[in-house]
């Protein structure tokens, strides 16, 4: 690039030799003197009150250190249940089971077969309850309650009805819809659905956890350190400090190792065993932590015979399992997505609701993956009842910079005309597809519009070393997005030094300022601001030094390649010159920095408006598809997608995180689908829940970075990570319409659903 | 019941007194502390595990490690001969070719049997060879460009040249075959 | 995992008397055996490994027939020439089998004894007229491959006998092979429906015609009641008797109604194939 050393050029990654050579030691890799091993009991039933639960048999078994059930719990409900939203799921089982799969005890032992032996020595006497697996059944009058205890909320707002199983209920209004829609030359009316699905991290959730002198040590895969920390001492009865998380690299997570997952169990096991604690879960186990949500999205449109879509009325039900996770969240989340389209009147209420199915909760896109399936469809819809071309009715009403949303914030950095005609572009004009024997084809658009969630704050602290390299502590874990490798960019930026000189510290709550975490595509955007501002910290001290040691105008310094020099003159010294010079053989030079991200309400004449975002990003996709006339197969020729990343750091690295999230779009268009019957899951592993392989890729993936920078980001830089799966299933859907003539509004897209639309059967 | 099991690991022979029920994948990590080799499915799909024995890629989560007795095992610890990283690798890591890392390791295994059998392969062989590899975070496309610049290098190497070797800068746009 | 013993014989007349032993199982490449093993849903405690004797594997051929051992690993098999030669169906059956580490590992004497109704060489093989060749106490026998799947998971080998080699008749000259596998979700996944089928061509006829499915019922299934000489207009008649045949089950991979069009739909592009002399390949 240009003007800068080290931001907008593709750094090498600084985890590649470490991953090249399988020194990159995730948790499970991990080992501690005396440690021993635990396995989880499960309930075979969706939805039972636990009678009786007794393990002495359990406890004799040669080698068991500890077993936790219900009893070894505190009496005290509130310190015996957690959740990310409610407390509503035990550590163990407590009075109840609600899922297949639910945890009902555990075991420590000094080998796996040995726990094993343990767990099937457990003797549970059930008695068996109602259970519900749709959110319909579920809120049947009259029907089963799945929590019928109050729950603490541990994140307020999301309007819980006690009583029901409605764990979330959330609606927002701009304009008025009601008499909108009344005015509307026509009314379009459709359901999308999407089925559950999961997220396949390669990386199966791991966890050691060891009490050392009253406090808790944990290593766990955790995306949200800082929140697993403080769930995690509230659970305790500790103080946040007295709990200690170390994030070793992770597998990947997509939202799935959020808040706390195995943390509660290991660490009342290692309370219990008095030893270091280590749980792996099973493939199969992974299958059953957590998923997405399987969504309704009812959605009616008021259109005017000129081609304007007036009034929307959306009603989104979220089936978010035995446990609500972070569903109220979610579902309020979709309250917040309102589209990339102004439509003067809108509403949107979205419900969250309590099943005997596995827990959902956040996956990449947190709502807007369902969303957008629904908006981006019934945009065709629309389109071909006005007669109007998708492409053209998306660019008419397509938000512009500074418009207000539906919470009435103004928008900024949204490049979504540049995204979506970026993406069609590549796919071509909209020329009628060549015609193949026997295939059909078609060609289909989306866009999707994400807000990373506000508010939100970050910290970090770098420090210049006394050999003039640099520490960046930025307390974003590295979980596959390259986030350590864009914050070392950052500081090197401001510092002017090469990449082998700028190090980053282990992710360790013990040393590093509170965070988030690495969800909501929020590191670059968030912690990245913090990063630059306390490296120019440091940089300030580091020119004040120079123009004592120079006897120069700190103004006519300059830094570059590990040196200061003088405008217009000789004079210069390299940093660890300076630093012996000034601060002696062990001097450090320190700075620090706090971002704090606005939400919430803010006031301004016209009433206020509430902040939803801290940033808007955006994604579209082009798709041209070929479908199988006798076996409805659709083949993906050509995917296109764009997106807005603000500024892009490190192009190679916004490129990999668009590119793989294409790729779960595209497993969730076409085939993704965790199936159950009766709360049993039915595809718990990669045998028969297959993802996208190498053989499964389009002919074509094209990426488009777009760069609309933001005011406040890093050099201009927003998120990048979740947006591009969100148009894609739409955008294939879409091309499929395209070319079979017919839309299918429930995902995935499979071979036998198109076949049965192609001829007019219910698919 | 235990049995002595003699394999050459990475080169070095080793011999362990262990039960016949134990996993090559188990062992490998537990007993000999070779953690580059991941585990994840346990059924042979996703290809986290692979190691190669005797030179053929296998899934280290599916071999007892009794019948492993009296073979070759070679896993990513031992790819780095003296050190320096194996063309592979090297390709791996110049390009970014990973995202989490969770299956690079596993990939890097397979990339290298497939070039040990094949050291020219086209795109096609390549995607044959190792759509028994998952990744769930990079789309897979610059994992192909990695293992072809690997081949490309090898292949110059063999005939004494001095590879020219394309950075990875910038983004690529298309994906482009390797 | 339960506890096990291992017994390493050199001699198939050792493996076979090391299996009279209550609670003995045969061992080959494992990959399907060690996942048994994993959900301890099996009655054996110890395990009879076949690797060790030798010439179990060998590929040999003559002018009237190739024969494979059992112990022959697919990737041996995908890469033999003299299969190349014979049959070059089996060659795309097997090449299909799982992934290239399954391949390595597992063998076609244990994919066969597996007998899962989703395998791709067994149907390879029924319309090759494979017959096998099995050791058990009183001496060996040779059995059709066609009378040898039973059911799920089950054949007619008795628990003391061990598969010792496939035997597959060279094909009359002209004679054409094509394997056709079809997937419902990702192209490396178990084959929704997959077709083997040979025949000669001649006078604008299939003559010898033999098909056979996987994926359609509890075994592979070869279709019947195929003339011995099927003109080849006739090829959407053979699919639409494939499909009544077709013993198909709703699941994961398409509904019973769904299946049953597949194995219309390929069987009929797998005789389409024949005539293009498409040695065969996946349906992408």
């Amino acid at each position: 690039m240009t003007d800068h050393s080290a931001v907008g050029w593709s750094w090498p990654r600084t985890d590649a030799p470490d991953k090249v050579t399988g020194r990159a030691a995730y948790t499970a890799d991990l080992s501690l003197s005396g440690m021993v091993h635990a396995r989880i009991l499960r309930s075979p039933l969706p939805h039972a009150r636990l009678v009786r639960i007794d393990a002495t048999k359990a406890r004799r078994v040669r080698g068991v250190r500890a077993v936790l059930t219900r009893d070894e719990l505190p009496r005290d409900p509130a310190q015996a249940r957690y959740g990310a939203v409610l407390h509503d799921q035990g550590v163990v089982a407590i009075d109840r089971v609600r899922f297949i799969g639910d945890p009902v005890a555990a075991v420590a032992a000094s080998g796996l077969d040995a726990a094993d032996e343990a767990l099937a020595l457990i003797d549970v006497e059930y008695e068996e309850l109602p259970a519900v697996f749709t959110p319909e059944a579920s809120l049947a009058p009259g029907g089963v309650v799945l929590h019928p205890d109050p729950r603490e909320e541990e994140m307020p707002g999301t309007h819980p009805v006690p009583g029901t199983n409605l764990c979330g209920l959330t609606e927002i209004e701009r304009g008025d819809v009601a008499r909108a829609l009344e005015a509307s030359d026509d009314v379009i009316e459709e359901v999308y659905r999407t089925p559950p699905v999961h997220h396949c991290h390669l990386e199966p959730h791991a966890t050691i956890a060891a009490w050392e002198a009253g406090r808790l040590i944990v290593w766990t895969c955790s995306q949200t350190p800082f929140l697993t920390r403080r769930q995690l001492a509230r659970l305790h009865g500790l103080a946040a400090s007295r709990v200690r998380v170390v994030v070793p690299y992770i597998g990947g997570g997509f939202g799935a190792k959020t808040n706390l997952r195995l943390e509660p169990i290991v660490s009342h096991l290692a309370r219990l065993a008095g030893c270091p604690v280590k749980l792996v879960l099973t493939h199969q186990e992974v299958f059953h932590v957590v998923s997405k949500h399987a969504s309704e999205v009812r959605i009616r449109s008021g259109v005017m015979r000129d081609g304007r879509i007036v009034a929307r009325d959306v009603e989104v039900t979220l089936d978010t399992g035995a446990y609500a996770d972070t569903g109220p969240q979610v579902a309020k989340k979709c309250t917040y997505t309102a589209g990339p389209y102004h439509i003067p009147n809108m509403r949107i209420k979205a419900r969250c609701v309590y099943t005997n199915n596995p827990p959902a909760g956040s996956f990449r896109g947190f709502g807007l993956q369902q969303m957008a399936w629904a908006y981006e469809g019934h945009m065709d819809t629309v389109a071909q009842r006005l007669r109007v071309d998708p492409l053209d009715l998306r660019l008419r009403h397509l938000y512009h910079e500074g418009d207000r949303y539906i919470t009435g914030e103004p928008l900024h950095s949204i490049g979504l005309r540049e995204c979506l005609e970026a993406a069609a572009g590549r796919i071509g004009p909209a020329r009628p597809a060549p015609r193949v024997s026997g295939k059909r084809r078609g060609r289909g658009v989306a866009i999707a519009m994400k807000g990373a969630f506000a508010p939100t704050t970050a910290a970090a602290w770098v420090k210049l070393n006394e050999d003039g390299s640099a520490t960046v502590a930025a307390p974003t874990p590295e979980i596959g997005q390259g986030a350590w490798t864009v914050m070392r960019q950052i500081a090197a930026e401001i510092l002017q030094l090469p990449p082998d000189l700028v190090h980053m510290a282990p992710l360790d709550t013990d040393v590093l300022p509170f965070d988030d975490g690495a969800i909501s595509s929020r590191s670059t955007f968030t912690v990245g601001r913090a990063v630059r501002d306390a490296a120019v910290r440091v940089r300030e001290q580091l020119l004040q030094l120079a123009a004592v040691h120079l006897e120069a105008s700190a103004a006519d310094l300059v830094l570059r390649d590990g040196r200061i020099g003088v405008r217009g003159a000789d004079a210069g010294v390299t940093i660890p010159e300076l630093m012996r010079a000034r601060l002696g053989r062990s001097g450090t030079l320190f700075g620090d920095a706090g971002v704090r991200v606005a939400g919430g309400r803010v006031m301004d004449d016209h009433g206020g408006y509430e902040v939803s975002a801290s940033f808007w990003f955006i994604a579209a996709g082009a798709a041209e598809v070929e479908v199988d006339e006798e076996t409805g197969k659709v083949r993906v020729l050509h995917y296109a997608t764009a997106v807005d990343v603000g500024r892009a750091l490190n192009p190679h690295n916004c490129e990999m995180q668009v590119r793989g999230s294409a790729v779960i779009g595209l497993g969730q268009a076409l085939t993704e689908h965790l199936q159950s019957e009766a709360g049993q899951l039915l595809n718990a592993s990669f045998s028969d829940y297959r993802i996208p392989s190498f053989r499964d890729l389009p002919t074509d993936l094209d990426v488009v970075l777009v760069e609309t920078p933001h005011r406040d980001g890093p050099f201009g830089a927003k998120g990048v990570g979740e947006v591009a799966v969100t148009p894609v299933a739409a955008a294939i859907a879409n091309a499929v319409r395209a070319a079979i003539g017919v839309p299918i509004r429930s995902l995935p897209l499979t071979p036998e659903r198109v076949l049965r639309a192609m001829r007019g059967q219910e698919p | 019941m235990k049995r002595v099991v003699r394999m050459a690991v990475n080169g070095e022979t080793v011999e362990l007194l262990i039960e016949t029920n134990r996993l090559l994948v188990d062992v490998l990590r537990d007993e000999l502390r070779l953690t580059g080799t991941k585990a994840d499915c346990g059924m042979g799909v996703c290809g986290t595990c692979t190691v190669l024995v005797d030179g053929r890629p296998v899934s280290s989560c599916l071999m007892l490690a009794c019948l492993a007795d009296g073979r070759t095992v070679l896993t990513i610890e031992g790819l780095a001969a003296g050190g320096r990283l194996d063309p592979v690798q090297a390709a791996f890591a110049e390009i970014g070719a990973f995202e989490c890392g969770f299956c690079t390791t596993g990939m890097i295994m397979s990339a290298r049997a497939l070039l040990n059998e094949d050291p020219a392969p086209g795109r096609e062989e390549i995607v044959e060879f190792m759509a028994g590899n998952l990744c769930r975070c990079t789309g897979y496309a610059n994992i192909l460009r990695a293992i072809g610049l690997a081949a490309e290098r090898e292949r110059h190497r063999a005939s004494e040249g001095t590879p020219a070797v394309p950075r990875a800068r910038g983004c690529s746009s298309q994906t482009g075959s390797p | 995992m339960k506890p096990l013993e291992l017994v390493e014989p050199t001699t198939v007349r050792e493996a076979v008397a090391a299996l009279q032993r209550e609670g003995s199982k045969a061992i080959a490449g494992g990959t399907a055996l060690v996942q048994v093993l994993k959900q301890g849903l099996h009655d054996f405690s110890t395990l009879v490994s076949l690797r060790g004797i030798d010439g179990l594997d060998r590929i040999t051929v003559d002018g009237s027939e190739l024969a494979i051992g059992a112990m022959a690993t697919l990737w041996d098999v995908a890469a033999s020439a003299d299969v190349r030669g014979v049959a070059p169906g089996l060659v795309e059956a097997v090449r299909s089998v799982g992934n290239v580490r399954i391949r390595a590992m597992g063998t076609l004497g244990g994919n066969l004894c597996y007998a899962d109704p989703h395998c791709d060489p067994p149907i390879a093989l029924l319309v090759l007229g494979a017959r096998l060749v099995l050791e058990g106490p009183g001496g060996r026998r040779s059995l059709p491959l066609e009378d040898y799947f039973v059911g799920y998971y089950e054949t007619a080998q008795a628990p003391d006998e061990i598969l010792v080699e496939i035997r597959i008749p060279r094909p009359a000259p002209g004679t054409r092979a094509v394997y056709l596998r079809y997937t419902f979700t990702s192209e490396e996944d178990w084959p929704c429906v997959a077709v083997a089928a040979l025949a000669g061509l001649e006078a604008g006829a299939f003559r010898n015609l033999r098909v056979a499915l996987a994926g359609v019922g509890a075994r592979p299934l070869v279709v019947t009641g195929v003339p011995t000489v099927t003109p080849i207009g006739e090829a959407a008649e053979v699919a639409g008797r494939a499909a009544v045949q077709a013993e198909p089950v709703s699941d994961l991979r398409g509904s019973e109604w769904y299946k049953r069009e597949m194995v219309r739909v390929h069987t009929r592009r797998a005789l389409e194939m024949l005539v293009d002399g498409a040695p065969g390949t996946r349906q992408r």
